[in-house]
Order: structure tokens, then C-alpha cells, then sequence
């Protein structure tokens, strides 16, 4: 079942100017954990404003949980169900305390106080913000600010997740545990995941990735798929990830590996 | 420009119910015309460090040398407005930083605060953008209407155009995609091979970039300087690796990863795709018939 439907999808941020996407047709289905890359202005953060309704297409139309998005009716509806991570995360804060920020979208969502704050309470101490629930937000590190944005999407459990570089000023063990605990939330609960990213490595371990470039998908398929055609990735000025790039630099130097996209086949194939 | 850190410590709000110290008798200094990046877990203290260097915030307690400028807690602004005009600094979210109507205003304010005319600043201004990677359409576009690596583009080329002696880069390859990012660190070995004396520092949480591009890093932790070191000395530190401190780079991570029961471990310390190859290449073959 899909959760996100874009058919023929056209947006301008300002009439006559080119459109930051053009023609746009994909999906997301339930479950599914979708990376969006591809070089900057090419239209990514806008595609996941679209999805959830912070935008609406001038041409084509969008469905997020079945609901149409350019119904100003259902707008409310829709950003509940799709909780979306933004780019920065100063655009996300909305209450003065950690804590009254992380539960301000179940609070809207009339969700009981008890397991309001239940969940609230989870959500910190899970993204390790234990100890900074009165701080106020804006008064916190870069990497804090995004796990006090990412703490308010755990809380709120939506069906769609939508990541704008949510983990860009994460520290690498953080980001690596945000990155379980997303994997976990979509493989063991259904949760869809759409992540824009400029990490290969993340990309990597995703179901499918959509390259986006001037504003059209230009390449989509599994991740391994899409690495048979380094050519066609570097226009789109990405990069294979480096367990990749190191498995054909062993190949050149007459070593036996497979084409390993992760760390763990890699190490795995060499151990055997 | 040398710059020297001395037993120097920062509280935010101090006094208060909530203060925090952020930064707790740090004592580093930083050699003129080398890369140095600061490293450290989230909320350790970078970027409040990056701030006091900067002379933005001034030390609670100790004193910061910037090449023969002297930041402590009776320092005066004015005095730091000469210091200043030579740093230029790169805030950890470009939002922070661009202000002006146009993309073109922001790039030319630094240039035109400091004494050129507008024609000058302009000249600067359009050559920043390009070195870039801004294309000149985007020039009298609002920065706040960039995209987030468009943003971060611009930020930099604001910078640049200030023609500093010191860079302080909090994540600056942070929302770049990949080929901005090696574009953006090659403007910045550019720059710094221009003249001797010119100094980078920057804050990453990159450990690739951090192992090839830095001849200094200083490890962060919890408001203090826990180690400092060359990319070899620090990332052959068993004990800082095991305690998970010090996050290694992906190279190094597959290194650390072979199997070690039948033979000696490859030493982590190779941090290009190439150099790790050699070196595993080398592993694997160790032991077989004819190596
Ligand atoms: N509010 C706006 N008004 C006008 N143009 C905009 C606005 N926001 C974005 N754009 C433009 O639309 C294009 C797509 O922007 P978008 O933010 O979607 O890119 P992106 O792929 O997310 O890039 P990045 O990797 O840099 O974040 C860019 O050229 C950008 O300059
Ligand atoms: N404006 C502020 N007011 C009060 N406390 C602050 C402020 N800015 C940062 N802090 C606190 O000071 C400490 C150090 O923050 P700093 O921003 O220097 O960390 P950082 O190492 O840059 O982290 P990150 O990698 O997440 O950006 C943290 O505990 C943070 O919560
Ligand atoms: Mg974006
Ligand atoms: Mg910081």
C-alpha cells in the first residue's frame, strides 16, 4: 500500500522562474525506507515540503495517506501522519522547554496526558536528552537541537517519517544510532521513512534511492542497483560509498571480493 | 596567525539556575598555517570554543592569544574589531549568519565593512560566489530562500571574500553534496597555500575528512580538551578507540573489522580508499603460499 502517491508533480516557488521540480511520479510504499539525494538546489528539501503539505504542487497532485494534499482541509491531518525532521532545526522549534517542545505535536494531536507524557519522556531518552528537558531549545548545541527535532518525531509516531538531513550535526555514534532506531521503526512497525541525505553510506542501506537532479528524478532503484552505473551517480555529483570503492580497489589489486555495499558484507567476504 | 589558549573556561548564563559550563580549562594552541579540526561528541564545547576565538563571546576565565591579540573577559569590543577583520568564521547553520537582502549585498558586506568601495566589494563578491559554486542567477535572490547547501555556499563565499589570515569553520561541509564537499575543502587548501602564515580550524564530525585533510586534531570532551594529536598518533590509540570516544574514520572501521584469529590485525591508520587497499591487500595475502 503505498503512502505517498506524486503523479506528474510540477512546483514553482515563484511563477515564471524554472520549476524546482518538474513532472515528478514516484511512490512510497508502507514499510518502505526511500533515500532522496542528489546535488544541492536540485529540489529534495522541497520534494518532502511537498510531500507533507507544506507545499502544494501546480501541476499533478499528491496523496500522503490517502489524503489529497492540496486540500486545505486535510493539511492539518496530513502533517500529523507525516512528521517531517526539517534541514534546520532552528524552522522546528515551537515551545520554550525540551520537553514542552517534544510533546507540542501530541498535544495538537489530542493525545492523553498520561501517555503523552509517557511517550514524551521515551522520546528523550532515546535520542539521549535526558537532564535538558527545561532547557530552552534555542539555548542548546547544533547536534542537540536536532535530536530534540528528531525526540518530537519519535513522540509523535507517524505513519510517514520525513528526514531533511536530520542527522547532518550528529556526532557518528549518534547518527548511527538514530539511523537503527529509523530502521527499526520502519521494519518492525511499517513506519515509511523518506530520507534526503548526502550520505552514501546511509543511502546504501536503504531500500531505494531516487536521484534528483535539476529538479527530475534522473535515477531510482535499490541502492546496489543504482552503484552499477558510478558514471550516471557522479553527474548527479555523488559518490559510490567507500566499502564499495574499497572492494574494486582490492578487485584492481587481483583481490577476490564481491561488490560490497556495507562495511559488514566487506569485512565479512574478507574474514571468510 | 598562531593562536593560543589558555586555561580558559566559559559559562553560559552563569549564576543562574540553568547555567552550563560549556568549556572548562581548555589549554591549546593552534600553529600558524596548519589545519587543525576540533572533534568531539555533540554538546562538548566546539562550537562555544570556535565563538570565543572568534572574540563573539569572551572567556569567562584565561586568556586567548590570536596572533598578538590578547581575548579575556575585560577585552573591549573595539578592540577585537581589528582582530576580526582577519578571521573569518563560518557558523555551524549558514540561518546564523546571512542577513542582507540580496546574496550579493551579504558576500559584499564583509569586503565594504571593511573599507572597500562598492565596486570592489562587488568585484570580490561576484568572484567568492563563483569559486563557490553559486551560479550568478542566484545573486539577487534572498539567501533565505536558498536551498540548505545553496545557504552554506554563500556563507563561505562571504567569508572568502573577506580575504582572511584565519578561518574558524564550524561543519562546513555539513548539507553540501559529496562533490561540494571536496570542491569546498580544495577552495580552502587554496586559500591557505596562498601564504604561510594562514590558519584553518575547523569543527567536523566527519572522521574521513578529519584523517586526511588535518595536520592537528583536538579531541573534545564534556567542556575539555581530552587528547590532541596527528591523525596517526590519535587513531592508533587503542584505549580512546575502545572507550568509544574517538569515532574512527569508514577506512579505519573496516580495518578494525578483519578477523584476527589466524593472523596479526592490519594496523587502522590508512584513511585514503587507496592506502586501505594496499594495506588490506597486503593482510590477505600474508600467510598464503607464495607472498
Ligand atoms: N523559498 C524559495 N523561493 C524561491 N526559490 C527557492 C525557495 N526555496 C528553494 N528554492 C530554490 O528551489 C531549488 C530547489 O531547492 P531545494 O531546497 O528543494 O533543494 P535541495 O535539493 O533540498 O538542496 P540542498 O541539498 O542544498 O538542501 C533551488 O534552486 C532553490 O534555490
Ligand atoms: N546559547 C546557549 N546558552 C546556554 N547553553 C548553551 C548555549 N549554546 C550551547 N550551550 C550549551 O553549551 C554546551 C556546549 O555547546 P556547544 O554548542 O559548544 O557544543 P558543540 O560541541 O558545538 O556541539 P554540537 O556538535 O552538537 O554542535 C552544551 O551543553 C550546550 O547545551
Ligand atoms: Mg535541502
Ligand atoms: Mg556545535
Amino acid at each position: 500500500m503505498a503512502v505517498i502517491e506524486a503523479e506528474g508533480v510540477t512546483f514553482s516557488y515563484n511563477s515564471g522562474e524554472t520549476p524546482a521540480l518538474h513532472d515528478i511520479t514516484m511512490s512510497v510504499e508502507k514499510g518502505e525506507w526511500v533515500a532522496v539525494t542528489g546535488h544541492n538546489g536540485s529540489g529534495k528539501s522541497t520534494l518532502a515540503r511537498l510531500f507533507n503539505s507544506l507545499l502544494v504542487p501546480q501541476q499533478g497532485t499528491i496523496r500522503t495517506c490517502g489524503r489529497n494534499t492540496a486540500d486545505p482541509a486535510e493539511q492539518v491531518r496530513i502533517r500529523r501522519r507525516a512528521g517531517m525532521v526539517f534541514q534546520h532545526p532552528d524552522n522546528q522549534i515551537v515551545a520554550p522547554t525540551v520537553a514542552d517542545d517534544v510533546a507540542f505535536g501530541l498535544e495538537n494531536a489530542g493525545v492523553p496526558a498520561p501517555e503523552m507524557k509517557q511517550r514524551v519522556e521515551h522520546a528523550i531518552g532515546r535520542l539521549g536528552l535526558t537532564g535538558l528537558e527545561d532547557q530552552e531549545p534555542h539555548r542548546l548545541s547544533g547536534g542537540q537541537k536536532q535530536r530534540v527535532a528528531l525526540a518530537g518525531v519519535l513522540a509523535l509516531r507517524p505513519e510517514v517519517i520525513l528526514l531533511d538531513e536530520a542527522t547532518s550535526m550528529l556526532d557518528p555514534s549518534a547518527r548511527e544510532d538514530v539511523r537503527r532506531l529509523m530502521k527499526t521503526l520502519c521494519r518492525e512497525e511499517g513506519i515509511a521513512l523518506v530520507s534526503v541525505t548526502h550520505d552514501m553510506t546511509e543511502a546504501a542501506e536503504t531500500d531505494r534511492m531516487i536521484v534528483l537532479d535539476q529538479g527530475r528524478i534522473t535515477a531510482e532503484g535499490s541502492p546496489r542497483s543504482l552503484f552499477q552505473d558510478p558514471a550516471r551517480l557522479e553527474e548527479a555529483g555523488l559518490r559510490l560509498p567507500v566499502p564499495l570503492q574499497l572492494s574494486l580497489a582490492l578487485q584492481a589489486r587481483g583481490i577476490q571480493v564481491p561488490e560490497a555495499v556495507s562495511e559488514e558484507e566487506l569485512v565479512n567476504a574478507l574474514c571468510r | 596567525m598562531q593562536i593560543t589558549v589558555t586555561n580558559v573556561s566559559y559559562t553560559y548564563m552563569p549564576g543562574g539556575p540553568f547555567a552550563v559550563e560549556a568549556l572548562r580549562d581548555v589549554t591549546v594552541t593552534f600553529a600558524s598555517g596548519e589545519t587543525h579540526a576540533i572533534i568531539g561528541a555533540t554538546g562538548s564545547g566546539k562550537s562555544t570554543l570556535l565563538q570565543l576565538l572568534n572574540g563573539l563571546e569572551k572567556p569567562s576565565e584565561g586568556s586567548i592569544d590570536a596572533g598578538g591579540h590578547t581575548i579575556t573577559a575585560d577585552s573591549r569590543q573595539k578592540d577585537l574589531f581589528d582582530l576580526r577583520r582577519h578571521i573569518g568564521m563560518v557558523f555551524q547553520f549558514p540561518e546564523q549568519q546571512l542577513f542582507a537582502e540580496t546574496v550579493l549585498e551579504d558576500v559584499m558586506f564583509g569586503p565594504l565593512n571593511y573599507g572597500d568601495d562598492r565596486e570592489t566589494a562587488e568585484k570580490k563578491a561576484y568572484r567568492a560566489l563563483e569559486k563557490t559554486g553559486l551560479p550568478p542567477s542566484l545573486a539577487e535572490r534572498s539567501p533565505f530562500t536558498l536551498s540548505g547547501g545553496q545557504m552554506r555556499r554563500a556563507a563561505i563565499a562571504g567569508v572568502l571574500a573577506l580575504e582572511p589570515k584565519l578561518l574558524l569553520l564550524d561543519e562546513p561541509t555539513a548539507g553540501l553534496d559529496p562533490d561540494g564537499q571536496e570542491e569546498i575543502m580544495r577552495l580552502f587548501s587554496e586559500w591557505q597555500q596562498e601564504e604561510a602564515d594562514r590558519t584553518l580550524l575547523l569543527i567536523t564530525h566527519d572522521m574521513n575528512l578529519t584523517a586526511r585533510k588535518a595536520d592537528h586534531i583536538v579531541l573534545m570532551e564534556s567542556g575539555r580538551v581530552r587528547t590532541e594529536g596527528t591523525p596517526s598518533s590519535l587513531w592508533t590509540r587503542e584505549d580512546l578507540i575502545e572507550e568509544g570516544v574517538l569515532p574512527l574514520p569508514e577506512t579505519s572501521r573496516i580495518l578494525a573489522g578483519l578477523c584476527t584469529e589466524s593472523k596479526a590485525p592490519p594496523a587502522v591508520d590508512a584513511f585514503t580508499v587507496e592506502d586501505a587497499a594496499d594495506r588490506i591487500a597486503s593482510w590477505v595475502r600474508k600467510g598464503e603460499p607464495d607472498a
